[in-house]
């Protein structure tokens, strides 16, 4: 497909602090088909959130920026350009997000049945019975038992799994082309957590709609997503199918977020493989790549140049400059999958 | 429960502990739990939010006081300590907290934090010595003496934890009850954290209380691994039997729910369907507390509480389906 549903180019985005400028988000490229999952991972800081939040226009300016030459296209056009109203327009419509935090994202004070209509009744010309009735097959399509009673109820009465699926209801009401879900279940217990993702899952293939699934849990986007990046300190390290990403790793740091995460299938207790330090300070970003200070494999040139991508295959490709001709003299494509396995 | 040579340390009989809440009656965050923690071992204690995980690690230090039952250290019951005998455990037992960012004073530096304990119990006398152990104590979490002076917002989270195991370790514990010390973390910080408390075990010679609803971690670090829900223990077993061979419905359902970082196997795995929410433990009555959710529930299970029997050696489980 040539068209991308969302084709985000060259993100730049930072914020203005009194300590000095946050380079959050440095060069960020990502494509986003019709109908598709993709998940976005990373730590706590590196740039997952902002990204999803420009797609929306949701960063505040001042303090945040986004520089010049970033362009995000939706279906061909830059929604960077778009005014205030066309942003509106935008927002729930053809694009909504699921936050990450239920107990916080709805509105304590609003019927949950009200606070579904909202986007509704923006968006489409319909009466206000048309919208609670829509608001009810919203409710029973996200497994809420008794949706007519559950619509005067406040948020307090549900527990944080059914609130969760209220947000993911108010995110359906429009039928978006593009749903972004930060984190939605880092909130939340492991059982209700594996019920969360398969409702996501069923309404993604059910609706067709392209999801951009943002976590730092490589663990729960295995079975959901077909293609996944990996962030790291504000920059795509490495984006590839889902069995790319984790059969044949092709960045360290991908390599080592993997085995970070104990194997529940290994018996022997040896200790978990570390990754030493701790991310960059992003007001003074890294000169070369952000990464190289804890990779066991830094080079000279990782810390004086940011390496660009290589393709290992058609739809993976790594930012590494293991990767790179002149470093094949000591590790080879092929030869870094195998060190880092046999380590 | 006994297990041959090994020696308990911490002795849980018929623990309960109820908050009485106002106008709604009595919340059973733990009811009637009995274990043992063997020393040097490490008990995994999972279950999902609300199950009374932390409030169990919380009643054994005696940071709440017991409602019912008996804890037992090293032969002695805490739970009847006049005031000057609480020292003596309170030396011997430390806790690490769940939120490096909320345990720690924002106005004390590192060095006070980690000397409070010290100038409690009255350890070293002159402030050299004192001074010479900080250092030591940091050195051995990761840290180097020149965070000695600074203040806590000044570290990121993982280095916050480290400073919540050092201030644990400067009184010499033999037993820390770890409450969630990892699940505030980013992972890539988490195994650094994990690495480090294995380490200590085997080098201080340790016991651990881990507390965690990251059950795959849990499963690393542990060596038996307790379930809980709703108040009680559901299932008791050594880490890899409880993983491999889990008996009690509501254990079952919950390993299967652990996400798997491998695409194949995520995708054809079966989640066993685990129907509803967590209940009230709200004026809870009798019977089985899963019976709502369980597939298998019988009127039995309804109205008698299933008592934790050992199904198979060294192997528990609360569930009637076992009789």
């Amino acid at each position: 497909m040539s068209e991308h549903l969302l084709d985000i180019e060259n993100l730049k985005v930072s914020f203005h602090t009194y300590a000095g400028e946050v380079q959050a988000v440095r060069g960020v490229s990502l494509k986003v088909n019709a109908g598709e999952c993709i998940a976005v991972v990373g730590e706590s800081g590196s740039g997952k959130t902002v990204t999803s939040k420009a797609v929306l226009g949701l960063i505040a300016e001042p303090p945040g920026e986004i520089k010049k030459d970033s362009r995000i296209l939706f279906e061909g056009k830059n929604i960077l350009d778009f005014t205030e109203k066309e942003w509106r327009n935008f927002r729930g419509k053809d694009a909504a997000m699921i936050f990450q935090d239920p107990m916080t994202s709805l509105n304590p004070t609003m019927k949950v049945g009200k606070q579904i209509m909202e986007s509704i009744l923006l968006h489409n010309k319909i009466s206000k019975q048309e919208a609670k009735e829509r608001a009810i097959e919203l409710l029973r399509q996200v497994n809420i038992p008794n949706p007519e009673d559950r619509l005067n109820q406040y948020p307090y009465e549900f527990s944080g799994g059914m609130r969760q699926r209220v947000v993911i209801a108010i995110a359906l009401a429009c039928n978006p082309k593009l749903m972004i879900a930060d984190e939605p279940t880092t909130a939340l217990d492991v059982t209700i957590q594996a019920q969360i993702m398969k409702l996501l899952k069923e309404i993604q293939k059910k609706n067709n709609t392209a999801v951009i699934m943002i976590t730092h849990d490589l663990g729960v986007v295995a079975g959901m997503a077909e293609y996944i990046t990996v962030m790291y300190a504000g920059c795509v390290v490495e984006s590839g199918k889902v069995e790319e990403i984790f059969h044949n790793p092709q960045h360290p740091y991908t390599s080592a977020l993997l085995k970070a995460v104990p194997n529940m299938e290994n018996e022997n207790k040896s200790e978990l493989q570390i990754i030493p330090g701790t991310p960059p300070d992003l007001i003074m970003p890294p000169k070369g790549c952000g990464f190289a200070s804890r990779c066991r494999y830094c080079m000279g040139i990782c810390k004086e140049q940011s390496p660009d991508f290589t393709h290992v295959s058609e739809s993976h490709k790594a930012a590494c400059w293991l990767h790179h001709p002149m470093a094949k003299k000591v590790l080879g494509t092929e030869d870094i999958r195998r060190v880092l396995e046999n380590e | 429960m006994s297990n041959g040579n090994q020696e308990v340390l911490v002795h849980v009989k018929n623990m309960k502990k109820y908050f009485n809440i106002r106008n709604k009656g009595v919340l059973k965050a733990v009811d009637d739990v009995s274990f043992d923690i063997y020393k040097g071992e490490t008990l995994g204690l999972v279950g999902e939010s609300g199950c009374g995980k932390t409030t169990c690690g919380r009643t054994i230090l005696g940071l709440y006081p017991v409602t019912e039952g008996e804890i037992e250290y090293e032969g002695r019951n805490v739970t009847n300590f006049k005031k000057g005998d609480l020292p003596w455990f309170k030396k011997r037992a430390q806790m690490i907290f769940q939120d490096p960012y909320a345990s720690l004073d924002p106005r004390m530096t590192v060095e006070s934090i980690i000397a409070e304990g010290m100038e409690n119990f009255g350890i070293y006398q002159k402030p050299e010595e004192r001074k010479e152990r900080i250092y030591e104590l940091l050195q051995l979490v990761g840290l180097n003496k020149e965070h000695a002076s600074r203040f806590p917002h000044e570290f990121s989270g993982g280095q916050r934890q480290r400073i919540g195991i050092a201030r644990a370790l400067a009184v010499d514990p033999e037993f820390i009850v770890c409450d969630e010390p990892i699940s505030a973390l980013d992972v890539s910080i988490q195994a650094q954290v994990v690495n480090l408390l294995v380490k200590l075990q085997k080098e201080l010679g340790l016991t651990y209380l881990f507390i965690a609803h990251d059950l795959s971690m849990v499963k690393h670090i542990s060596d038996r691994v307790g379930v809980m829900y709703m108040g009680h223990i559901v299932e008791l077993a050594s880490s890899t039997e409880l993983y491999a061979n889990p008996q009690h419905p509501y254990t079952k359902a919950l390993l299967s729910a652990i996400p798997i970082p491998d695409p194949e196997k995520e995708k054809n795995k079966v989640v066993l369907p685990l129907e509803g929410e967590v209940g009230s433990p709200i004026n809870c009555g009798p019977g089985c507390r899963f019976a709502s959710r369980c597939k298998y529930a019988t009127e039995k299970c309804k109205t008698e509480t299933p008592e934790l029997k050992e199904i198979e050696a060294g192997h528990f489980a609360a569930c009637h389906l076992f009789e």
